[in-house]
């Protein structure tokens, strides 16, 4: 007799190794029918489950259980889900269920899985339009009164607000509500809208399942325009989902993808607007110095008798230049004019007012867009809506002199007097 | 930002949409059209004014009418970003707008 031999527990220990080391049969799906069961003192289920062949020793724990939908109960033909492994007290063979699928949900999925297979061998989940950057027009098939909606509504008034958001209302769960969803979607084609979002809010595999429907699928890939889907949560995945150009995982995800960053837009078309105003002013301004520096050479150059004349003809020349651009100037700066009030319009403060603060560096004046701009030690001028400070990327301060446009600055150009510079900032102190 | 301006599909677009031709010059731009240009539009021409006037050289008239162009095209960009509260509006079978939703 030989020594060497194994324990009873080693030899267990040893299957129970290897039956555990096997894919297949770690996690496996098998089919049949519950004989022999009864819920423990403890909460979990020891049942049998057989066919016409053979019969095998299942075990559910009480946590698992709690999570099904159904129960393993005697009669019951249901597909588990679980990992062969052996009982070592008693050498029992079991599997250890932690998942049963009742026989309809076994055919959704399937149904699901065969429809998905179908239509992506089909071509239906190769869109990938590029989304149009600035929309007009956004589509939206939802249910009215869903939660969704709102989300929606909300992100999108806060992003891009001037955009028309276009609703065909339907019935998202339900026998009725696959019909509704492919009459919404022509709905909305035909509405000549840019972009499309269709949306539902979380809900169970069965809530969402209007939206794994084969005429839902057929109807959104044929709008001609490009689709977003935001159905159900993050971890939820619809055949609506596959054939949307762009999968969103929830309805304000799919708002924020459909819309362009308003906050940066407003930022890029204010700097936009205060650097016209810095423009104009400068090329005014070098208009009139020209002006002035040709009365000037006209008066100098008169020797003489001619001096009268030529005074005379500085004087008139002058006066027709001041004329000119005082006129017109004049005339805009009159209440009559929309550029009088287009100029109070542009005034920083108006910008600044809302809340922003226009940053130019020190040494050169030029305005800070990022980071990159500056460095420690940089110094930074920063005009706010009641005044201006000066700051130092994390250092000192000290004063700033920032241009401000004023519309009845355009006054100066109608005195006599010699060109001021152009670059006074106190020209708003003025008034 | 202004240059891969999305144009939407063709189906969705729409006979109004007024286009400034690049090529004509800033200057030339219809202030009343202004009121109606989308937003790409409007904030690539005011791109433009903003350049244009950057590279001085220009007389005063020319600049006085960019600038003035420049003015409303920053307000249209603006009115687009400021406008009032979102409103969704719901519609039929055919895609006409029959009323607004209440939220």
């Amino acid at each position: 007799m030989s020594d060497d031999f194994l324990t009873v527990g080693g030899l267990t220990g040893l299957i129970k190794e290897r039956l555990e080391a096997d894919p297949a049969l770690v996690d496996v799906w098998v089919r049949g029918e519950v004989s022999e069961s009864f819920m423990a003192k403890s909460g979990h289920w020891y049942f049998t489950i057989k066919d016409e062949d053979a019969s095998l020793p299942c075990v559910m724990w009480k946590g698992v259980a709690s999570r099904q939908h159904v129960l393993p109960e005697g009669g019951g033909a249901f597909t588990f889900h679980g990992g062969i492994t052996i009982y070592r007290r008693n050498g029992k063979l079991q599997l250890q269920v932690d998942e049963i699928v009742a026989e309809g949900q076994g055919d959704l999925h399937a149904r699901f899985e065969a429809l998905k297979a179908r239509l992506l061998e089909e071509g239906l989940f190769e869109r990938a339009r590029t989304l149009p950057p600035y929309p007009r027009r956004i589509g939206l098939v939802s249910s009215p009164d869903a939660a969704a909606l709102r989300d929606v509504w909300h992100v999108i008034g806060r992003r891009w607000p001037s955009v028309e958001l276009l609703l065909a209302p339907t019935r998202v769960q339900g026998d009725s509500a696959p019909a509704e969803i492919v009459a919404a979607i022509e709905a909305i084609g035909r509405a000549a809208v840019d972009v499309v979002i269709i949306t539902r809010g979380g809900g169970s595999l069965e809530d969402l399942w209007a939206f794994n429907d084969e005429s839902v699928a057929r109807a959104l890939f044929a709008l001609t325009v490009p689709t977003v889907a935001g159905v159900g949560h993050e971890t939820d995945f619809t055949i609506v989902d596959f054939v949307a150009d762009l999968r969103a995982p929830t309805p304000s995800a799919a708002a924020e993808v459909v819309t362009p960053d308003g906050d940066e837009l407003r930022y890029a078309v204010d700097d936009l607007a205060l650097r016209l105003g810095r423009l104009a002013h400068g090329s005014l301004e070098q208009s009139r110095a020209g002006a002035d520096r040709l009365a000037h050479r006209l008066g100098v150059a008169s020797p003489g008798r001619a001096v009268e004349r030529a005074r005379a003809a500085t004087a008139e020349r002058r006066e027709r230049l001041r004329r000119a651009m005082a006129g017109r100037l004049r005339e805009a700066a009159s209440g009559t004019s929309a550029f009088a009030r287009r100029l109070e319009a542009l005034s920083p403060n108006a910008t600044l007012a809302r809340g922003y603060a226009h940053v130019t560096r020190d040494p050169d004046g030029r305005t800070v867009r990022g980071t990159a701009d500056v460095a420690p030690g940089t110094g930074l001028r920063v005009q706010v809506a009641d005044g201006r400070f000066d700051a130092v990327v994390a250092g000192q301060a000290g004063l700033f002199d920032m241009f401000e446009l004023d519309p009845n600055d355009t006054d100066a150009l109608d005195a006599d007097a010699p060109a001021t510079n152009p670059s006074a900032s106190d020209s708003h102190g003025a008034d | 930002m202004s240059n891969d301006a999305g144009q939407p599909t063709d189906e969705a677009a729409e006979p109004d949409m007024a286009h400034w031709d690049t090529h004509v010059g800033i200057e030339s731009l219809d202030l009343e059209t202004v009121k109606d240009l989308p937003f790409e539009v409007a904030y690539e021409a005011l791109d433009e004014a903003v350049r244009r006037l950057e590279t001085g050289d220009l007389s005063l008239e020319n600049s006085i009418a960019i600038y003035e162009r420049g003015i409303a095209l920053s307000a249209r960009c603006g009115s687009l970003l400021e406008a009032a509260e979102l409103r969704v509006q719901q519609v039929d079978a055919d895609g006409q707008v029959t009323g607004e939703v209440a939220l």
